[in-house]
């Protein structure tokens, strides 16, 4: 649990982060985002302290991290950059045993540990003895992410981790991160600028703006009912529709009324379903059962319902 | 037809023109008095048919040829060259007075320096590595070194200096070594932590860089002639090694300054992020990321003063240093040319070897973090 109460951060006459409280649950995946300059990064080099706050406290597990010497914090958080900044004169064993060894390991416990997290990211066993320059950019930030994971920190923090990848790769490392998210039940969290990357990846979303926190809530609550107009402009405006389509499943949907076809799964988001209609040129789709018993149907008005 | 490979083929047809026209080694009755030149030609026709053989060879090799083969003509002319010279010196001086003296003229220097180009431009066309580069400079400097040993130059003019003075030359070359040595050092224990300093309050860089810059204008005897009277005055002398290693020293600092700073600065700033943000401590991340990280640049920095302190420790010799400057300045007091070479020679041979085991270094760690 990680708990920001009151916390401000000035630089010069100019606030960076101001009065900012919330609080994210224990196994929560909480994103952090807003526009360019809105204080993101500011809030999450705190909780390392990065950045010591100028007012407020911040509590990890109901512990205030004020009173705890700076590298012992920052080596029971997970810590990964949309830079990777993975060590370039050391090995990728060698990356990812850093914090096992800061925190003095057994070594034969730091060699499992490794070959636990490259399976864990499902990279090559062979990856371990390569130097980062001859891995490509998502293998790098895979690296990055195991590394973060390294000593098995109860809170991951993460900056645009996957800002500088191509979208092929950056939707694969989302799947991947959201699959550790769940086997691990880490607190995680997200900064990122890209509303899609979290609304597919978080269980809650914090909203800034100016260093201020303009709405806290789930993606549901904040497609259905936004503060105001900067955060309904911010969840997409127009296309804001098309987003909740993509949070819902058929499932939730589907009506007993059997057609013919190829059925589409109940697990497929109502976006999806919608994208087939079109491509399909009808209204009404079969959907598989989740049981194996008889299928049924989805219908145009239903995404609508 | 256009010869393929320009340089060689500009840099044979200098050497042949070179020899056709300069005197190649110069006969005086003694010493002090220039003498006559004597072309290559004239002297021994088996050596100069051999070398005529090469010239073609690499005249052919520049208009179509792959570079080994350059690499290996090239290596046997300039050979060739060195022994002709020495060969030349023993027919001239036979049955000669003892005071006669046998010298390198102009024609030897300027086609020895077109040929061992050559090898350079045949070591680039190979993108040979540096055990290759490594292998052609021992095979040159053995067979120059085994040439010496065998007394094929005996009769040349530097070598009856040589004689003269031998005892001295061991001394006064182990002399330059540890002027330039205990400078280089110095200036790393001064100029590595002001360096690292720097790069930590870059506020003050202007006024340390503009302090070390003002340095490095200030001409090396008048530095060297500045020192004498503080110095004196302090009770430390003014002559001597020790204004010599201060003058060196200052002169060493820009240089190791500038590029631990470089080095440091140069490192990507997402890695020191990502080391702050895991836990390291201000001193693990220097020991363990900045100054591995940073060496290659450092090294470069090392090798640009060492070479430039093996050079400067020659004018060392005139505030009484010693080194191998004292053959340099005596030499030219004396009007005796060769004296001068058998100052400059070694100093230059010195600079070329520090540089080499140097940018191997260098090498070695560039690799070693691949």
């Amino acid at each position: 649990m990680i708990e920001l109460d009151h916390v401000s951060k000035s630089y010069g006459a100019r606030d960076s982060v101001s009065d900012l409280s919330f609080t994210v649950d224990k196994g929560a995946f909480c994103a952090v985002v807003g526009p360019s300059g809105s204080g993101k990064s500011t809030t999450l080099r705190m909780i390392n302290r990065l950045i010591e706050p100028g007012a407020g406290r911040i509590r990890i597990n109901g512990e205030d991290i004020g009173s705890l010497p700076r590298e012992a914090l920052r080596r029971r958080i997970g810590y990964a950059i949309q830079s990777v900044g993975l060590f370039p004169h050391w090995s990728i064993a060698d990356n990812i045993a850093t914090v096992p060894r800061l925190l003095k390991w057994p070594e034969e416990r730091v060699q499992q540990r490794i070959d636990e997290l490259l399976s864990l990211l499902q990279l090559n066993p062979a990856t371990r003895d390569k130097f980062p320059h001859q891995l490509s950019g998502g293998q790098q930030q895979r690296i990055g992410v195991a590394r973060a994971l390294a000593a098995d920190p109860e809170v991951l923090l993460m900056d645009e981790p996957f800002g500088a990848l191509d979208p092929i790769t950056r939707e694969a490392l989302r799947r991947e991160l959201s699959r550790i998210h769940q086997s691990t039940g880490k607190t995680i969290l997200f900064v990122t600028h890209d509303i899609d990357e979290a609304l597919q990846l978080a269980d809650v979303i914090a909203v800034l703006r100016d260093g201020k926190l303009v709405q806290y809530g789930t993606p549901m609550q904040l497609l259905l009912q936004p503060a105001n107009d900067f955060v309904r402009d911010f969840m997409g405006g127009e296309t804001l529709g098309l987003k909740l389509l993509a949070l819902r499943q058929v499932a939730e949907r589907v009506k007993p009324e059997p057609v013919p076809g190829e059925p589409i799964a109940p697990e497929t988001s109502l976006a999806e379903a919608l994208s087939q209609m079109v491509l399909r040129r009808t209204s009404r789709l079969p959907v598989r059962s989740a049981g194996g018993g008889a299928g049924g149907s989805i219908g145009l008005s239903d995404l609508v319902a | 037809m256009m010869p393929r490979h320009r340089v060689l083929f500009v840099l044979v047809l200098a050497a042949i023109a070179c020899c056709a026209l300069g005197g190649f080694v110069n006969e005086a009755p003694n010493r002090l008095v220039s003498g006559q030149p004597i072309m290559l030609w004239q002297a021994d026709t088996g050596l100069s048919v051999g070398l005529a053989i090469l010239a073609a060879a690499l005249l052919a090799l520049s208009i179509r040829g792959p570079a080994i083969a350059a690499l290996i003509v090239g290596t046997a002319g300039l050979l060739l060259l060195v022994a002709a010279a020495g060969h030349m010196a023993t027919s001239l001086t036979a049955g000669a007075p003892p005071a006669a003296r046998v010298s390198l003229g102009w024609a030897f220097w300027a086609s020895g320096f077109c040929l061992a180009m050559s090898v350079v431009d045949a070591l680039q066309r190979m993108r040979a590595g540096y055990l290759r580069v490594l292998a052609t400079a021992l095979v040159i400097v053995g067979a120059i070194v085994a040439l010496v040993f065998t007394g094929t130059f005996d009769a040349l003019s530097i070598a009856r200096e040589y004689v003269a003075r031998r005892g001295e030359f061991a001394a006064e070359l182990v002399r330059h070594c540890m002027l330039v040595a205990i400078a280089v050092l110095l200036a790393v224990v001064i100029g590595a932590p002001l360096g690292l300093y720097v790069s930590r309050r870059p506020q003050r860089s202007s006024g340390i860089f503009g302090a070390l810059n003002l340095l490095q204008t200030i001409p090396s005897v008048a530095l060297f002639g500045i020192l004498i009277a503080p110095l004196s005055a302090l009770g430390v002398g003014g002559i001597g090694a020790v204004p010599a290693i201060i003058a060196l020293v200052l002169y060493s600092l820009l240089p190791v300054v500038r590029n631990t700073e470089a080095g440091i600065v140069g490192v990507d700033p997402g890695v020191i992020d990502a080391a702050r943000g895991m836990g390291l401590t201000s001193a693990q991340i220097l020991w363990r990321i900045e100054l591995p990280l940073g060496l290659p640049v450092f090294l470069a920095g090392l090798r640009i003063v060492t070479v430039q302190a093996i050079g400067l420790t020659i004018v060392a010799a005139l505030i009484g240093a010693g080194g191998l400057g004292s053959f340099v300045f005596q030499g030219i007091g004396q009007y005796a040319i060769d004296l001068v070479l058998l100052g400059a020679l070694p100093t230059i041979g010195l600079a070329l070897a520090a540089d080499f085991v140097l940018s191997l270094l260098a090498a070695f760690f560039e690799r070693s973090r691949a």
